[in-house]
Parts: structure tokens; sequence; C-alpha cells
């Protein structure tokens, strides 16, 4: 049985509790999680946000969207087009977003129930950095788990996707960011019950998870196309501006109707289970030969070059889990042994140094 | 004699019309009138780098709609970003699939809305221009 090099299958990974959330006591408004965007109440869906749909449960989080009674309208216009004076608000969503930019490289999964049935629904879970200042100035964003629309209404479809600046392009522009948006399907309602979305991200690689098995992989040795920035966490849920009924003010030639769908479909929720981050250790300007492997996952570390063998007799018993990870090389000489005996497994993995 | 030249004559009409009848059908794309380049106001918003504001500003940015080789699907290519689409009564269906973007094409304008991303949107209105290449 193939078993990918994830936490759940390897114990070299160490969770990051500072990062991680099990949603098991109250949320830390304070020094951990904004409570809604630090930018405000709105982002670019038809919803406005506010804390109150960020709901505790005292095992999970769901975030809640909801018709909006009264309305709010707001003002000057969303879009700064001098032909609006301003769009009202009929939905209300919810969203948390890590005060930190805590995460960069590693495992970052999230045991999640996502809403389906219903084309507006927009929820995801994401990491997002950005800094124009920087030189040269980037953008970065990694959706791990984002299904808006078709997906939504789908019920067994995962969006995936990933943005970058594109070099030489206003930082504010229109066209300044990549989309590569691929769509996963899945064996499963979404809405049925839990299930784990997780992303693997190397500065050469990202890997994305659904129920610990890989789903896609984009693989870039020079880094250029993989976003390379400590980034933000984020959950929220919204409504897909481009498919929802929405009042006359927001006058939309620029949104699909998709038939008859009045807002019956509310109150729902986005419910998360917890949120984990992950890292490797890391010890990547040393080369080390192993003689005698040790059980020890505390001492495993990702290396510049692994030997095993040579003027040793080095034997690998699957009764462990055992990855040899390095950034060079990893050279299994004469006198290497591996022992099938066992329903742990053994892997090596060379990729680009995750620190 | 009148009466046979008369009647071969309706008759022939008859084949050349739906002759030429045929002929048009078969070179007719209902995506033609939409091809073409077309030169749009963007109004975006996006969250500023320090992640505690939403920015507004308009831009100009032209976008071009090709033929996919796929019958009757059309191309909205924007930068570097390109989608699939499939119109029906001048409204923007994406295709075979899509999310967070939507709108409407005429044979004389397109607005078309988009979330960029996650914290960026971009509402694209704009003409189609006349006498232009339609390649980039």
């Amino acid at each position: 049985m193939a078993k990918s090099q994830i936490p759940a299958n390897d114990p070299a990974w160490h969770l990051q509790t500072g990062s991680s959330e099990e949603f098991n006591s109250s949320l830390d408004f304070t020094n951990k999680w904004y409570n809604q965007y630090p930018f405000g109440p709105l982002n670019n869906g038809a919803e406005y946000n506010y804390p109150a749909n960020l709901i505790q449960t005292g095992t999970t989080l769901k975030i809640k969207v909801d018709t909006l009674v009264p309305s709010v309208h707001h003002s000057p216009s969303v879009y700064a087009d001098p032909d609006y004076l301003g769009v009202t608000y009929v939905y209300q969503g919810g969203a948390i977003w890590s005060r930190s930019k805590d995460y960069h490289f590693g495992y970052l999964e999230i045991s999640a129930r996502f809403p389906t049935s219903y084309y507006p629904y927009w929820p995801a879970f994401w990491l997002w950095s950005k800094d124009c200042s920087a030189q040269p100035p980037y953008t970065d964003e990694i959706d791990i788990a984002e299904n808006g629309a078709y997906n939504s209404e789908n019920g067994y479809m995962v969006g995936t996707n990933y943005h970058l600046h594109i070099p030489g392009t206003d930082c504010y522009g229109p066209d300044h960011s990549t989309s590569d948006e691929e769509t996963k399907d899945v064996p499963f309602l979404l809405s049925s019950g839990f299930h784990k979305y997780a992303i693997g991200w190397w500065p050469d690689r990202l890997i994305w998870y659904i129920d610990d098995s890989p789903v896609r992989t984009i693989y870039d040795p020079t880094g250029a196309s993989i976003p390379q920035h400590a980034m933000a966490a984020i959950l929220n849920f919204a409504i897909d501006p481009w498919y929802a009924y929405l009042p006359s003010d927001w006058n939309d030639e620029s949104i699909t109707p998709h038939g008859n769908r009045s807002p019956t479909f509310f109150p729902q929720y986005f419910e998360i289970d917890y949120l984990r981050y992950y890292k490797l250790d890391t010890d990547c300007n040393n080369d080390i030969t192993i003689c005698t492997p040790s059980s020890d996952y505390s001492s495993r570390a990702v290396e510049r070059s692994i030997s095993t063998g040579g003027g040793c007799s080095t034997t690998f018993n699957t009764s462990d889990s055992y990855v040899l990870r390095a950034t060079d090389y990893v050279l299994l000489d004469v006198g290497t042994t591996i022992n099938a005996n066992g329903s742990g497994y053994f892997a090596i993995e060379v990729a680009a140094c995750p620190e | 004699m009148i009466t046979r030249v008369l009647v071969l004559t309706v008759f022939i009409g008859i084949v050349s019309c739906q002759v030429f009848s045929q002929s048009s059908v078969n070179n007719t794309d209902y995506r033609d009138v939409y091809v073409g380049r077309y030169l749009c106001t963007c109004f975006y918003q996006g969250v500023d780098s320090n992640q505690n504001k939403l920015t507004y500003h308009n831009d100009t940015i032209t976008i071009y709609i090709t033929k996919d080789p796929l019958d009757s699907i059309l191309i909205i290519d924007i930068g570097q970003n390109m989608y699939q689409v499939k119109l029906k009564k001048e409204i923007i269906y994406a295709y075979p699939s899509g999310n967070h973007w939507g709108g409407r094409l005429s044979t004389n304008g397109i607005s078309f809305g988009l979330s960029t991303s996650m914290t960026t949107m971009c509402k694209y209105k704009g003409k189609k221009e006349p006498n232009k290449k339609t390649e980039k």
C-alpha cells in the first residue's frame, strides 16, 4: 500500500502548536487571529463580514453566511466606478485571518465540512502575503481548498489554485497576478462530513492533498513559479459576487445569472474541526552517513546529502516508517538492506531545503 | 412551352436558393461577430501591502476575444490569463466550468467581472474596436 510522506504517516513532521488551532477553546482574537479581514468587513465577495458569524462550538469553528436584514449600503463605490454611488449588501459572512505570517513552507492541513448545493457559496482555506515595496514586489497566494460557484453547487469538486506576481507589472494593476486554478473531483459529497484538505509546500514544489492522498503537484526546480514568502492563513466563507442575486444598485451586467435561485439557502456553514501546521527539522548544510538507522524521529532532519552502506552494513526495516530527506542527493551504497518486514515504509525524498 | 420554361426557371431558382442557403449556414460561426479587440476600463479593488485597507483605482486594459479550437467556445484573453467561455443570449458562461467570474458579451461591448485572486477583483467594461486586426 502506497503512503504519502505526510504527517499522518511520518512522525518526523513536527506540529507547530503556536500556529495551529484545534478550535477546542476560545480563539485568541487579541494575539493570534483577526476576527474579520484586517482591512475591514469587505473583501471581494458580495457579503458584509461580521465577527458574530464566527461560531465556536467548543469542538469546531463554524463560519456562517446568511442574508443580511437590514441590508448595509456601502459608499463610495467598491469598484471605483464613477457611475456607481455604492452598493447594497444583502448577505453576511465571516473570516479569521492569522495576525502573524507564520506559515512558510511545511505542511498545512484542515479537517472541514464544506457547504454545497448552491452556486454563490464561496468558502475557502488559503494563504496570502503581499509586499509591493519589496524588490521585486510580490503577491503570493496558495488556495488550498477554495470552493466557489460551480464547485459548491456540484458538491463533489474542490478548487485548488495559486497566484504569483507577474514581473514587471503594476503591483496593484488588474493583470499583476497569475492564476492557475484546477478543480479536483472527490468521491464524497463535501457537505456529508469532515475531510482533510492540505498543502505540502517546499521551495520547489506544491502538493495538494485530500484525505492524505496527493491530488495535484506543481514542481519547479528554480522555484520561480512557487510562492517563496511567509504568509498568513485565512479561513472564510463568502458569497461569490459573479453568481449571486444582488440588489439593482450592483447594476450588474458583470454577473452571470444561474436560474431562479432565490436566497432560500441560508443560513449555511463552513465548519472546521482543526487547522494544523507541521514543519520538518532542517540541517541542510550537512552531509551525513547513516550506519545504524535510529528509531528516534526527533533526530531526523532534511540534510544536504545522506549516504548509507559503504563501509557500514545499514539495514532499514519497514517496521519503522523511514524517509531519507536531502536537498542534493541520497546514496544507497553497497551494504544497504531494506527489509520489508512491517507495515511502515521506506522512502527517499530529494527536495529544496524548506527553511 | 412558355409554361415549361417558367416551371424550369422556378425549379432552378429553388435549387439555387437551397444550395446558397446551405453554403451560408455552413460558413456561419456565431463567434465571428465577437472576435476582436476590446479596449476596456478595469475598475479594480485590491488589498494594500500592509493588509489594512482596500485600494481602488481604474486602469485601461485590452481584452482579446478569440475562437477556441473547440466548437462554439470563445476565449477571453486578459493579460496572461485566459478563460474559456460559451455564450447564451449574450451571457458569459464558463466552459466547461469555472468560478469567480462572469458577465456579458454583445456585438459591441463586454462587461466582465473577475475575482483575480482572493483579495483582488476587477470589473472590465469596454467596447469592441472596429477595423482592427484580431491578432495580438
